[in-house]
């Protein structure tokens, strides 16, 4: 049973798991992976509650791989890992982005490189997230800072995910994933599914109109839809074809950029301030509490990283003196930002980065920002 | 049904090598897949990536080509997704026995309710001719040039020992009882498993002294040994793997439970 | 009365007789390995795609001089074993070249 409209307090992994049954998961395939392993536990008791179907598989490739194939069944469909799964799931995110497959991932980041520090926070996966994958594939990121963001920003990376049949990537970390606190369920929820095509689909399947996404077919309902990785023209059949390459890769590149308006998203606090601290994921707790105590600080949450919401970023940026970007890896969003802000003319922009694995606290936030670099 | 009810005509003729045993597998299949009566709009097919794994796109139903390996994983989710649907699995050997083993291994142990149709023709072909986990030592190959000298896996077996309720393994030269087990692991419940073994003239017949496409199915008959036969003389298996002998007949059939069915 | 096509000779059979398809045929000559009754013999000339693609030499031999349709044949190796699906049956019995 979805949760019905109320406030809860539970785990940010727990919500993630009543947010992805809130908006229709029907089909989970996943590996235990320090710090996204309640995920899985969580949807191993709900599914079958649910009437949908869980399966613990023998390892990533598998787990992601169930999942693409679920999802062209009609269902909605979701696997959650960490950073070391998620390096051993690009290959099939890719072909997921290829054979525009709606499929949600959840990485929840842990503090790396490699094995890492299992349990601690790190944010080291926000340019993987983007261009992990080998070739030029689109795909949609979102960042959860909060135990409301684990819940709403599920629901809202399955809604992206169905509309424009590209895989979603829910960005979390070590600290959100785990920590406990409240969140409200409201009394309407948007639930968006992939529009489906109900005719045969003989020599058309990803034949497509003016939003660039094809209608899906969905399998056994008689559409003989052949569908690959390979380059493929509109009937799905594989070709060589510089011309149809050239379509295909284009196409599905635009499919995300035509629609940024809808995809991009940020939360902006306090707008005319003189600093502003752009940031995502548990960090975000110590830019809140020493927004507090500092009138001057403004902050900046990125709700979608990628595509990288330029034009919102920019407008941020253009009235301020100082952009300090915090994050916990070297410096990964904090490039894209750099660009951005540089480009509407703000003469300062600094990176804040702890890594470590033990979120910034306000103090050493406000230090950084006070030292002036 | 005819030949082209099932495949498509209008990718005729097709991109496989003159003499590939897989265009004597389709045949086959669609012999066997008529006689199942399976619906067709309610048949799934998935492959991995190579020659084998082709031949999904030519046939006229909802079928999905995936990454190198990953086509049991695939099946797997599409079966649990919608267990009405009939989900038939082609591949080959490197596809099944190299980068694909754990899903191949771990199907079989879960029983799930799917048919693999392994298409072994003892080397990597699409790719020009490396060696598979399954080409026989001391053969010759792209990667091995001075003669393989890895031990081949017997798919059959491990199907067995992993689980399957059916196992059965022949060449393209035994095209009834090929027919007839394509037939029986489409209806039979649980984890079937046909492996083939298939010529491939280009890659594997050109580097071993069988450059003509009657030279390796000649070869075919002559290697291969009914299962029967064998045990009667008393042969190991895996010796007979290694000297080049391929056993063929029905290795296992059982009635395990299969995988997500209420008893 | 001329040889058909695909090298059968001529003349009316009142019986089921298999037929080549010269654009699938890829001159693999496995149809010439596999018949019991050598049907098939392989070929000498180039065919259209550019393989010397054998002939159907002897369909006398064929074992299913008796059958009027493809449903009660005795033998099919050749129509199942042909990789390139270019032979199949002429159920015109008796049809002119």
């Amino acid at each position: 049973m979805r949760l019905p409209p109320g406030t809860y307090f539970m785990q940010g992994n727990e919500a993630c798991v009543e947010g992805a049954i809130m908006a229709g998961l029907r089909f989970y395939a996943g590996y235990p992976i320090t710090p996204s392993t309640e995920v899985a536990e969580g949807l191993a008791m709900r599914m079958p509650e649910e009437g949908g179907v869980f399966i613990q598989m023998e390892d990533e490739m598998a787990s992601i791989s169930a999942a693409i194939g679920a999802s062209w069944t009609g269902a909605k469909v979701m696997t959650a890992t960490s950073g070391p799964g998620f390096s051993l799931m690009q290959e099939s995110i890719g072909y997921a982005a290829m054979t525009e497959t709606p499929l949600v991932v959840l990485d929840a980041m842990r503090a790396g490189p490699s094995t890492g520090m299992p349990t601690m926070v790190g944010q080291g996966d926000v340019m993987q997230s983007r261009y992990g994958s080998h070739g030029d594939y689109p795909v949609i990121v979102l960042a959860a800072s909060t135990i409301q963001d684990m819940f709403d920003l599920t629901i809202r990376a399955f809604n992206l995910s169905e509309r424009y049949r590209v895989p979603t990537i829910l960005l979390s970390d070590a600290e959100v994933g785990h920590m406990r606190g409240k969140f409200t369920v409201p009394t309407k929820v948007e639930v968006i599914d992939r529009a489906v095509r109900t005719d045969k689909v003989w020599h058309d399947g990803f034949a497509y109109d003016e939003s660039l996404v094809p209608r899906f077919p969905v399998f056994g309902r008689g559409s003989r839809v052949h569908v690959t990785g390979l380059s493929h023209d509109i009937a799905g059949y594989p070709t060589n074809d510089a011309e149809v390459h050239e379509e295909l890769v284009r196409r599905l590149n635009d499919k995300v950029a035509l629609h940024r308006k809808d995809i991009c998203n940020v939360e902006l606090t306090r707008p005319d301030c003189k600093v502003l601290v752009v940031t995502y994921g548990s960090p975000t707790f110590a830019a809140k509490e020493a927004l507090r105590s500092s009138p001057e600080l403004g902050m900046l949450e990125l709700k979608t990283i990628w595509p990288f919401p330029e034009e919102l970023v920019a407008k941020a940026c253009s009235t301020v003196e100082e952009v300090i970007v915090m994050e916990m890896n070297l410096g990964q969003a904090f490039k894209e930002v750099e660009r951005v802000a540089c480009a509407v003319g703000c003469k300062r922009i600094r990176l804040f980065s702890k890594l470590g694995g033990d979120v910034p606290s306000p103090s050493e936030l406000l230090r950084f920002i006070g030292a002036g670099g | 049904m005819e030949f082209f009810d099932l495949f498509r005509e209008d990718r005729w003729p097709h991109m496989f090598c003159p003499g590939c045993g897989i265009g004597t597998v389709m045949n086959c299949f669609q012999r066997a897949f008529a006689e199942t009566g399976m619906d067709q709009d309610r048949t799934v097919f998935v492959s991995g990536i190579g020659c084998s794994s082709r031949i999904i796109g030519y046939l006229r139903a909802d079928s999905i080509h995936t990454t190198h390996g990953r086509a049991l994983a695939v099946a797997t989710g599409i079966k649990l997704a919608n267990p009405d649907l009939n989900v038939v699995v082609f591949s080959g050997d490197g596809d099944i026995g190299a980068i694909g083993g754990n899903h191949f291994i771990n199907a079989a142990r879960r029983n799930i309710d799917i048919s693999v149709f392994c298409i072994n023709n003892y080397i990597y072909g699409m790719t020009g001719g490396q060696a598979s986990t399954t080409t026989p030592y001391k053969s010759y190959s792209t990667t091995t040039p001075y003669g393989n000298k890895e031990y081949p896996f017997d798919l059959a077996e491990l199907a067995v020992t992993a689980g399957a309720n059916y196992v059965a393994r022949w060449t393209v030269r035994n095209v009834k009882e090929l027919m007839g087990s394509m037939q029986k692991a489409m209806q039979k419940r649980g984890f079937s498993f046909v492996e083939i073994a298939s010529p491939c003239p280009t890659s594997f017949g050109r580097r071993n002294h069988m450059p003509e496409p009657k030279q390796m199915f000649e070869w075919l008959k002559i290697v291969s040994v009914r299962r029967e036969k064998s045990q009667a003389w008393g042969l190991d298996q895996l010796d007979l793997n290694m000297g080049g002998q391929i056993t063929i007949g029905e290795f296992v059939e059982r009635n395990r439970m299969p995988f997500g069915m209420i008893a | 009365m001329s040889a058909k096509p695909d090298g059968r000779p001529a003349g009316r059979w009142p019986h089921i007789q298999v037929k080549a398809n010269r654009k699938f045929c890829k001159g693999c000559n496995i149809c010439v390995l596999v018949c019991p009754t050598r049907v098939f013999e392989e070929g000498k000339e180039i065919g259209e795609r550019g393989y010397i693609t054998p002939v159907i030499a002897h369909p006398e031999r064929c074992p299913n001089q008796k059958r009027k349709t493809k449903k009660n044949a005795v033998c099919e190796m050749c129509i199942l074993s042909c990789p390139d699906q270019a032979l199949d049956w002429d159920e015109t019995a008796g049809a002119e070249g």
